[in-house]
């Protein structure tokens, strides 16, 4: 897997507002990484969807004896509790991603609109958000969401709104970052000169231009998202008669399973957990890769994002 | 899981004569056991000498008797302070501290001959005055800094040492549970702790008895590292008959995961809690495993309060309660979530209590057809969608979920009883809180909102304490159904105003009775004590179900390595 | 120059104590927006009169208006008292601070361990760039790095379960103090499964910033003008292009400050190291308000005071910054 520096695909003629459509295929068409990563992605989902009709075993209630070892009827074996390991990672798979997804929707609606806002408008807004963006992007997340997940309680409703409160920050800054350099652009200036109102140009000539990368934002936000759910339910904080990935790992922990030799109660829910966010990494990095190369440096931090002046000076430092 | 720790005394009891009976025979037997033990002087063939390594899952919160909690902290108080009494394997009360005791005829006035010639481990001189001013000082801080140890000395009038071998406590009212209240207190050195006493005695709490500390018991506390290590030492002085081993070292591990690790590589000597899941683990590798019945019993509450909310008063009907009872297949929890490490629940005062339990009392059978029979019959029909309507509203309930059952095997048992209920047409969702949350939730509005809940008890080997948090003047303070009735109540005092052991006896059996068909518990199973300890070691006693207690100091101090 | 130089750092600075300020806030409101009060817990003792159950309202000081209770909070901070563990009874900065103790080295090992496979597996990969150890280097990286921390601690723990000692700090059962050099060997032998963890899950995204900074620098002017001077090609990379890899790989370690603390604490308890995540994690169950008030504070006051001084560093490597 090759990080080539390439062009920008973002069409930058004058005054023409580039097609949105050819650019993820643009991408799709020329990094094999993007490929991969998209068929992980999908792969999962789609198993995600399926995974009622086709789990072997009931996620939840006894079919074998505790701590089973893999067999010929059930290929990975059994929890602690007699439920069948294989269909356990495929439904809990489903809610593991419903989770990782939503807090990533709840982190893109606020960062993208901080960012867009913030990048748009400028001035005082611009510098008021960006300053609550710095304390929180300073706050240690896993730490803030114990505590706030430990006053609000275990459920998988605070444990989605706790990731979305804090992991908006990063896209806020990215998404800043490019508002700030098309707020210059010529087609814009010419849009306001024809009277059309702000609400109108963000809606309808920021917010388009600013889709890929908010959409490469959101793929990489799904992984931390899943990461997070997975640590969150390793702590306890989360509803524990839910089977999610991480809800499989923290029952192995807690029910004696490395003692008992239970290899399969861990293994496998950390490849597939893996998985998806390698998907999600390569996906999301290449479309990020030929949006803007100079962005490479600052998000390879998967985690987390505070762009320092580290590339371009100016308007567009990021 | 907490041990609910403090109990109020009962209330007035004529003397009796069965009770000094009964101290003669307990000072024979208890001669017995110290004879047979093994002496002090290592006798015959029993190899002296080692370090027993001993893990725990839990932890010590606090080395302050005022403010500790956890298990870990009273059985380490156990071996390091003089008790005045303690129990042995058949939970009968035997000499600690006291070697003789009489009780007068009114019943108010308890004499205890101590030891001689005893000493703590700096070599002061351990007596009466030791126990009086403990005693004094619980009484007298009771509503303050004391009031942890409150319920120990409730009904306590004065405590004195006319001589240095020689205790009088004197009760306001005669007490029939007296000795297995005196049981939990440990004696402190005066010399020490004196000067927390003074003024408002607040310096007791904020103390942190810190090791080394100053013993009395069969170990001296030497070090002490919080969540890492508590390591004793034999006490060359100890009054009593002197340990085999040289030293106790008590591990702290996060999970019962990493205890186990250890124990199979060899970190650890025993553990005093295994989790049914490794049984077979160990057990396979030729450890000495061993399975008791447990002094405690996982709970299903149904809301017993008459005035709770319109919307689910339907839950006091008698024939729903009995529908409920024999809707949950005890068997499958059982089975399921203590792996076969269990009995199936009947009564609130388990069977480990020896002769408290009632046997007349058995779990009722899983018959899921007769559950729905039951509902028929009180009238709750089948609806549309599958759910029962109980007056005018589907059969459908939210069942708090406290901490201490979510976080262990409580939602297997949970699920059983879930989807066994769907099938005869009633709803249970569950609503997960940690466990004040929860009680705050049950004692709500006066016990008027929740439905359902599900818990546990470990009560004391005295039924008194189990009983009395049924009781209307438990009401927020232990009380977690809302029960709450008159002629109840006057049974409670009724045991405790009995005038013989046999009296009381029936008078407990028949509260068991009552509360059975009352059901504002369902008693789902009383999951075992399972204990396990390497084969190099014998001679370990379980009272109580381990070897690590607060109930007594026999176990380590006749351990020792097999020949 | 040096006015500019001395500005960055005013500003730096000044941001940073006001960004602890702003957690100092945040800490506060969170606590006291309390669902089940602890007090429930502590005055559940027989017989307890409502007077008792008032005494502790009064001393865990919840009666009071908030804004009175918050200038009471700011001025015991001050004076750094954290107030007093509901469970332990002890002051709680005595408390964490001890725990703190136990945690840094154990994190800093792991991170420095972390740093150093990073750098050393990213000028490979950037070196050998296209070759087989390259596209395996990197790929192990980017699955070391998705891997839930949690998960390699557990890996780790099945494969070495028996060898290395499966928790704890040190051995335990030793009766006196161990002679120095002894007792530091066995807290290492301790550490190494924990610290492993650590490296591990860290490792990954320094190699990949590592590996393509250089890579960067490699497609560089004056690296092709170095190369026609003929210097050999060893030294170029050394002294040129790993120099120019130390700037992103400072911003990055400073990114990372937060996932490195969530690391730490995952690991804690997984390997029950007696630091101030493990200590975070048990007030968790117990209910203990003001230790994970007084853990929350310190942590995030810890991953401030570090990001600082990666802005200062940051600062010494490119004067370039205004």
């Amino acid at each position: 897997m090759s990080m080539q520096i390439q062009e920008p695909l973002l069409a930058e003629g004058p005054g023409v507002p580039p097609r949105r459509g050819g650019f993820f295929l643009e991408v799709l068409r020329q990094r094999k990484s993007a490929v991969i990563g998209l068929a992980i992605i999908a792969f999962f989902v789609v198993l995600s969807v399926v995974a009622p009709y086709i789990s072997p075993y009931s996620a939840s209630a006894a079919t074998c004896a505790v701590y089973a070892p893999p067999s010929p009827q059930h290929w990975l074996g059994c929890d602690d509790g007699g439920i069948d390991m294989l269909s356990e990672l495929m439904q809990g798979g489903r809610i593991s991603l419903v989770v990782g997804f939503a807090a990533t929707l709840v982190a893109m609606v606020i960062g993208g609109g901080v960012g867009i806002l913030s990048g748009y408008f400028g001035g005082w807004m611009d510098v008021s958000l960006m300053r609550v963006t710095d304390y929180l992007l300073v706050i240690p997340d896993l730490v803030f969401m114990l505590v706030i997940a430990d006053l609000w309680g275990a459920s998988l409703f605070h444990v989605i709104m706790v990731i979305g409160i804090l992991e908006w920050t990063s896209t806020a800054r990215i998404i800043r970052a490019q508002v700030m350099s098309l707020r210059e652009r010529v087609y814009v200036k010419r849009t306001r000169a024809l009277g059309a109102g702000n609400a109108r140009i963000m809606w309808r000539h920021i917010l388009p231009q600013v889709g890929p990368l908010l959409i490469a934002n959101t793929v990489l936000t799904v992984a931390i998202a899943i990461y997070l759910e997975t640590a969150l339910a390793f702590l306890g904080l989360e509803d524990p008669t839910v089977t999610t990935w991480g809800t499989i790992l923290e029952h192995a922990f807690e029910r004696t399973a490395i003692s008992s030799g239970a290899w399969w109660a861990i293994v496998p829910d950390g490849f597939v957990i893996a998985a998806v966010i390698v998907g999600c990494f390569l996906f999301g990095q290449a479309v990020e890769d030929a949006l803007n190369p100079r962005l490479k440096a600052a998000h390879l931090s998967l985690r987390r994002w505070r762009l320092r002046p580290l590339v371009g000076r100016g308007p567009d430092a990021i | 899981m907490r041990l609910r720790r403090n109990q109020p005394a009962t209330s007035p009891r004529a003397a009796s004569r069965g009770t000094r009976l009964a101290v003669a025979a307990v000072v024979t037997a208890a001669l017995a056991v110290t004879a047979c033990s093994g002496s002090s002087s290592g006798g015959g063939s029993v190899k002296q000498g080692g370090l027993f390594r001993l893990g725990s899952a839990s932890s010590i919160d606090s080395l302050n008797p005022f403010v500790a909690f956890q298990q870990d902290a009273y059985s380490t108080f156990e071996v390091i302070y003089p008790y005045l009494v303690q129990y042995n394997s058949k939970l009968q009360f035997i000499p600690d501290f006291a070697r003789s005791w009489q009780e007068s005829a009114d019943g108010r006035t308890w004499t205890f001959h101590l030891q001689p010639n005893a000493k703590w481990s700096d070599g002061k001189p351990l007596t009466a005055a030791d126990a009086a001013w403990t005693f004094s000082t619980l009484l007298k801080f009771q509503n303050g800094p004391t009031s942890n140890t409150a319920g120990d000395v409730a009904h306590m009038q004065s405590a004195s040492a006319p001589n240095a071998t020689t205790l009088v406590i004197t009760y306001k009212q005669p007490v029939a549970n007296v000795l297995s209240q005196l049981q939990q207190v440990p004696i402190l050195p005066e010399h020490i702790w004196a000067k927390y006493a003074a003024g408002n005695g607040k310096a007791l709490t904020t103390f942190t008895n810190p090791a080394p500390i100053v013993s009395g018991g069969p170990f001296i506390l030497v070090k002490y590292t919080p969540k890492q290590i508590a390591l004793f030492k034999r006490n060359p002085d100890f009054y009593g008959p002197k340990p085999h081993i040289d030293g106790l070292g008590l591990q702290f591990f996060q999970t019962y995961d990493a205890e186990i690790t250890a124990l199979k590589s060899g970190q650890l000597d025993g553990i005093e809690v295994v989790p049914p899941t490794s049984v077979a683990v160990l057990k396979n590798a030729h450890f000495d495993v061993r399975e008791s019945p447990g002094n405690y019993f996982d709970d299903f509450i149904i809301n017993s309060n008459p005035q709770q909310d319109a919307s689910h008063r339907e839950l006091m009907n008698p024939l729903l309660r009995q529908a409920f009872d024999v809707a949950v297949d005890r068997a499958a929890i059982i089975r399921t979530s203590l792996l076969g490490y269990g009995l199936a629940g009947s009564s609130i005062i388990p069977p480990a209590t020896g002769s408290w339990y009632d046997p007349a009392l058995k779990p009722p059978p899983f018959d899921l057809a007769k559950a729905g029979q039951l509902l028929d019959q009180a009238g709750f029909k089948m609806g549309p969608n599958g759910l029962r309507i109980a007056d005018g509203h589907p059969m459908s309930y939210t069942v708090i979920m406290p901490a201490d059952t979510s976080g262990g095997y409580g939602d297997r048992s949970f699920q059983i009883i879930q989807a066994d209920l769907r099938k005869i047409g009633v709803q249970l969702s569950p609503k997960n809180l940690d466990n004040s949350a929860a009680y705050d939730a049950i004692t709500a509005n006066h016990y008027r909102d929740f439905e359902i809940s599900m818990w546990d008890w470990q009560p004391l080997i005295d039924p008194d304490f189990m009983l009395s948090v049924l009781t209307c003047g438990s009401w927020n303070v232990w009380n977690d159904t809302g029960y709450c009735s008159k002629s109840y109540d006057k049974l409670y005092q009724a045991q405790g105003a009995a005038v013989s052991p046999a009296k009381r006896q029936q008078l407990v059996y028949q509260m068991q009775q009552m509360v059975a068909s009352q059901r504002p518990y369902l008693v789902l199973d009383y999951a075992d004590l399972i204990e396990a300890h390497s084969a190099s070691w014998t001679g370990l006693p379980l009272v109580g179900g381990t070897s690590w207690t607060e109930l007594s100091k026999l176990p380590f101090e006749s351990v020792h390595l097999a020949g | 120059m040096a006015v500019r130089s001395a500005d960055y750092v005013l500003k730096r600075g000044f941001f940073a104590l006001v960004t602890i300020f702003v957690a100092i806030t945040i800490n506060f409101f969170l606590f006291r927006v309390l669902p089940g009060s602890a007090v429930s817990d502590l005055s559940k003792v027989p017989h307890a009169s409502p007077k008792l159950r008032h005494a502790l309202t009064v001393e865990f000081g919840l009666d009071k208006p908030k804004w009175e209770q918050y200038l009471i909070y700011l001025k015991n901070l001050a004076h750094g008292n954290m107030g007093v563990s509901f469970v332990y009874q002890q002051p709680v900065t005595h408390l964490l601070f001890a725990d703190l103790k136990n945690t840094i080295p154990m994190v800093t090992v792991g991170t420095v361990a972390a740093i150093v496979v990073g750098v050393f597996t990213g000028v490979l990969s950037a070196w050998r760039r296209g070759s087989p150890p390259d596209h395996i280097s990197t790929n192990l990286a980017i699955f070391a790095y998705a891997f839930p921390t949690q998960w390699l601690g557990l890996m780790l723990l099945i494969i070495f379960a028996g060898i290395l000692p499966a928790g704890g700090m040190s051995n335990p059962f030793v009766f006196g103090t161990e002679p120095f050099w002894q007792h530091l060997g066995d807290i290492g032998v301790h550490m190494i499964l924990p610290a492993g963890t650590l490296m591990l899950t860290a490792y990954g995204s320094y190699t990949l910033v590592v590996r393509s900074a250089m890579l960067e620098t490699l497609g560089e002017d004056y690296v092709l003008t170095a190369r026609a001077k003929g210097l050999p090609p060893r030294r170029i990379v050394w002294r040129h292009a790993v120099r120019n890899a130390l700037l992103p790989m400072v911003t990055l370690i400073a990114l990372e400050l937060g996932f490195i603390v969530g690391g730490a604490l995952l690991i804690e308890v997984i390997f029950s190291w007696p630091g101030i995540g493990l200590a975070m994690y048990q007030a968790i169950g117990q209910r203990d308000y003001p230790m994970l008030q007084g853990g929350f504070l310190i942590l995030t006051v810890s991953v401030i005071v570090l990001n600082f001084a990666a802005d200062l560093v940051y600062f010494r490597l490119d004067p370039r910054i205004t």
